[in-house]
């Protein structure tokens, strides 16, 4: 509400006086009018010399967080990813068509509520190993639901072998990443919101190239911070 | 709320425009200039307020594994010094040539501010939050990339008003060694910065406390252990820079 200015004030001498203005100046919650003491007061009409008390201020009216994580040990193996739409190392990946086939990552995924609209960071800490010989383990951030996410298309990672990784193992040395990310959403819409890091390994040789991935997902958190974007 | 008087009109006192202006004026001062000791705990949720931090930019690079390179020279020592664009570039401003530099300038991207509690601006500081994802370093010999125990290296600059040099928060330089000395194709790193600059790092770092911000950005290079001439050559996919600013104090 900003500051108020009533219509119709002040009258002069020989003005005929309307009760309803009058009236609608003490109450009309659809006008300036004093209705505006129903909680409906706001900065413009605060005394802009008179820092007011942290107190009045609303718990969570201007920022939250919360987050997840897991110390779990996360085992994925290549007979899950069988028969992907398309090659991730030949860019079919990242306009989607693999998308139903990530798996989301426990420890790594959240959802919260937004009570308003808000600029939103997301920071995660993960870190992935695998037994490749060359075909890439992605671990990819999605925003929404299971059926409609939406994967992004920045933010993704890979581990993959390389000449020197001539056996078997889940090589942490050679074969792994730690990825400390963050995303970041200017003014999301208040409501439900789902984020998720989800894996998917490329099967395109089947076990002769990955068979086996570990995960670790050491926390997934939110932060956001209002604004007064169709409101306050 | 400022306290209201109203006087009192009693049976057979004459109705005149003042009798009806002065109570309303009273009522209608006092709304619009609210005290804060009128205020009960938790009487302002977030409608009545403004935000306390907004993000000033979201920068993407490397997009659908788009790779870019970049080609310099860092060093130990020189975390003060302008970049050197054009020359031996000690840095060079993340860029993948499509979806924009890491490089936000005033006026043209905002309009300039000053960090502090005591300037009008009330921005206590400045979150920088960049991540760079690293495919491989290597060194350059005669144009031709060589495999080498090279680091990536990121920075954030910041350049001030009334001066055009862009310096390096040391602070926030990261280094990345190259995982591998037999196959340096296979860097691979995701490389994080979370970076808080306030006004008495600007007096350290920067041109000087209390003068306003007019320049944020990331930059790159390379660091060769070994030393010598050749250039090292760092390739990057997937990047993002979020700023963010915290305000200070006045909610207005």
């Amino acid at each position: 509400m900003p500051t108020i200015n009533l219509p119709g004030f002040p009258v002069t001498l020989g003005d005929t006086t309307d009760a309803d203005l009058v009236m609608e100046n003490i109450y009309d919650p659809m006008a300036d009018s004093f209705e505006v003491i129903n909680g409906n007061l706001s900065l413009p009409n605060f005394n802009v010399a008179y820092l007011f008390p942290r107190e009045a201020i609303q718990k969570g009216a201007l920022t939250g967080g919360g987050g997840v994580s897991g110390t779990a040990n996360l085992d994925y193996f290549h007979d899950w990813f069988q028969g992907l739409p398309a090659n991730p190392n030949l860019g079919g990946d990242f306009v989607g068509q693999n998308n139903s086939r990530y798996v989301p990552i426990p420890g790594g995924s959240v959802e919260f509520y937004l009570p308003y609209h808000a600029d939103v960071i997301l920071t995660w800490t993960i870190l992935w190993a695998s037994d490749s010989l060359g075909q890439g383990v992605f671990i990819r951030l999605f925003e929404g639901e299971s059926g409609a996410a939406a994967s992004t298309n920045e933010q993704v990672r890979l581990t993959a072998g390389c000449a020197s990784s001539i056996t078997f193992l889940c090589n942490v040395k050679t074969r792994s990443r730690y990825w400390s990310g963050h995303h970041s959403i200017e003014a999301l819409s208040p409501g439900f919101h789902s984020f998720s890091l989800r894996i998917l390994m490329d099967n395109a040789d089947g076990e002769n190239n990955v068979s086996h991935a570990r995960v670790w997902a050491r926390s997934m958190r939110y932060f956001y911070f209002m604004q007064p974007v169709g409101g306050g | 709320m400022a306290e209201i008087d109203l006087t009192i009109l009693n049976d057979g006192d004459p109705g005149t425009a003042a009798s009806l202006n002065t109570p309303m004026a009273a009522i209608e001062g006092g709304i619009n200039e609210v005290e804060g000791y009128a205020l009960r705990k938790g009487a302002l949720n977030h409608e009545h307020l403004p935000s306390v931090a907004d993000i000033l930019t979201i920068k993407r690079n490397g997009l659908n594994f788009l790779t870019h390179s970049y080609t310099a020279k860092w060093s130990f020592g020189n975390d003060n010094l302008d970049d050197g664009l054009g020359g031996d570039a000690w840095w060079v401003v993340i860029n993948d040539g499509v979806n924009g530099a890491f490089e936000i300038t005033a006026p043209g991207d905002f309009t300039q501010f000053e960090l502090g509690m005591s300037n009008g601006d009330q921005y206590a500081g400045v979150l920088i939050l960049l991540n760079v994802h690293v495919v491989l370093t290597q060194l350059l010999e005669a144009g031709d990339p060589l495999g080498s125990n090279v680091a990536a290296v990121t920075g954030i600059q910041v350049r001030q008003s009334g001066d055009p040099t862009w310096y390096t928060h040391s602070r926030a330089t990261r280094l990345c060694s190259d995982r591998y000395t037999t196959d340096y194709h296979n860097t691979y790193q995701d490389m994080p910065t979370r970076f808080l600059i306030t006004d008495a790092d600007l007096g350290t770092y920067g041109a000087g406390a209390g003068i306003p911000i007019t320049g944020i950005r990331a930059v790159v290079s390379g660091y060769n252990p070994a030393g010598g001439p050749l250039f090292p050559y760092v390739l990057l996919r997937e990047c993002r820079m979020t700023i963010l600013r915290l305000r200070a104090g006045g909610l207005s």
